[in-house]
């Protein structure tokens, strides 16, 4: 149930996005350029030993603990010279999305939902640094590998969260993996815990490692959660009706 | 209804750039630089590209 507020922010918003955005658009671009990245990456993988190949399981822990430090400290921290993310997303992504309506409607909510392409490309381009100091120093296999793993799983990280903020989730409830980072992700949205919890968006490897996840259980059944809410911590905040709410539904009255 | 209008952000710009040259450079990896066309047709798109996003305020 979306409170009023929820409402007058969504209506809000979308009154403000371009008439040149279109959804369809938006994940078209981020798909080409990373998919086309980690085309032309794997095409120079020639033949990798089994200590290159660690890469891939490296990297992915290492994105994972990225991603949630980017989440915890600079997209819910005002943190001077990133304060344009702040403001994207714990200003309005997470007004758009709560924990009582945390769903898109139509394609052009896109524009709250996925990042900028430029957050791609530029994620891209740390990651093609990294690969050239490894290439330097190890292997080229290794620097290749490197940018092809950072890329998938950026692209993970998009499809996944995407997964969070679709409306029908008759498949999605099934995929493991997606179904355990829905739950985990639109409990994120209680805006109650927002700050302090559930801020992998992918795998919640790294909130069960620094103890930030809305769950009492072992790594295992942290990321085949699924649905399930039997281990949901007890003594979690709950959120409160703001004044703006309470203004709201008397103006409505 | 008024239509509400719309003022572009700083970082759709920046980002629109930077994502155009990127797009660019990404084309010419991967199909060379070696035909005028394929060049002229690398940069049309990341033109395309940097424009669009600059447009929809992304």
């Amino acid at each position: 149930m979306m409170t009023p507020r929820q409402a007058a922010f969504r209506t809000d918003y979308r009154e403000r996005i371009s008439p040149w955005y279109s959804g369809l658009a938006h994940v078209v671009v981020i798909a080409v350029l990373g998919l086309a990245t980690i085309w032309y990456c794997a095409g120079h993988v020639r033949r990798p030993s089994l200590l290159e190949w660690l890469v891939v399981p490296a990297a992915f822990l290492a994105c994972n603990l990225f991603e949630w430090a980017l989440h915890r400290f600079v997209m819910h921290r005002p943190v001077k010279g990133l304060m344009g993310i702040y403001k994207r997303h714990t200003l309005a992504h997470h007004q758009f999305f709560t924990d009582h309506e945390p769903t898109f409607d139509t394609t052009r909510d896109y524009r709250i939902t996925f990042f900028p392409p430029y957050a791609l490309t530029t994620f891209i381009c740390i990651s093609a640094v990294g690969g050239l100091v490894l290439g330097w120093l190890w292997s080229a296999d290794a620097g290749w590998l490197l940018v092809c793993s950072t890329t998938g799983v950026y692209l993970n990280y998009e499809l996944f969260h995407w997964g969070c903020h679709v409306k029908d989730d008759r498949l999605v409830r099934h995929i493991p993996f997606m179904n355990t980072i829905r739950r985990h992700h639109i409990a994120h949205h209680n805006q109650a815990i927002m700050m302090e919890y559930n801020m992998n968006l992918t795998y919640p490897i790294a909130d069960w490692l620094f103890g930030t996840s809305d769950l009492n259980r072992g790594l295992f059944g942290h990321v085949f959660n699924g649905y399930d809410t039997r281990f949901r911590k007890s003594g979690l905040k709950q959120a409160r009706a703001t004044a703006a709410d309470a203004r709201l539904s008397a103006a409505q009255a | 209804m008024a239509a509400v209008r719309v003022k572009r952000s700083l970082p759709s710009l920046i980002g629109g750039i930077f994502t155009a040259i990127v797009a660019l450079v990404l084309w010419l990896l991967l199909f060379g630089t070696g035909n005028p066309v394929t060049i002229a047709a690398g940069a049309l798109i990341a033109v395309a590209l940097g424009s669009w996003i600059r447009l929809a305020d992304l």
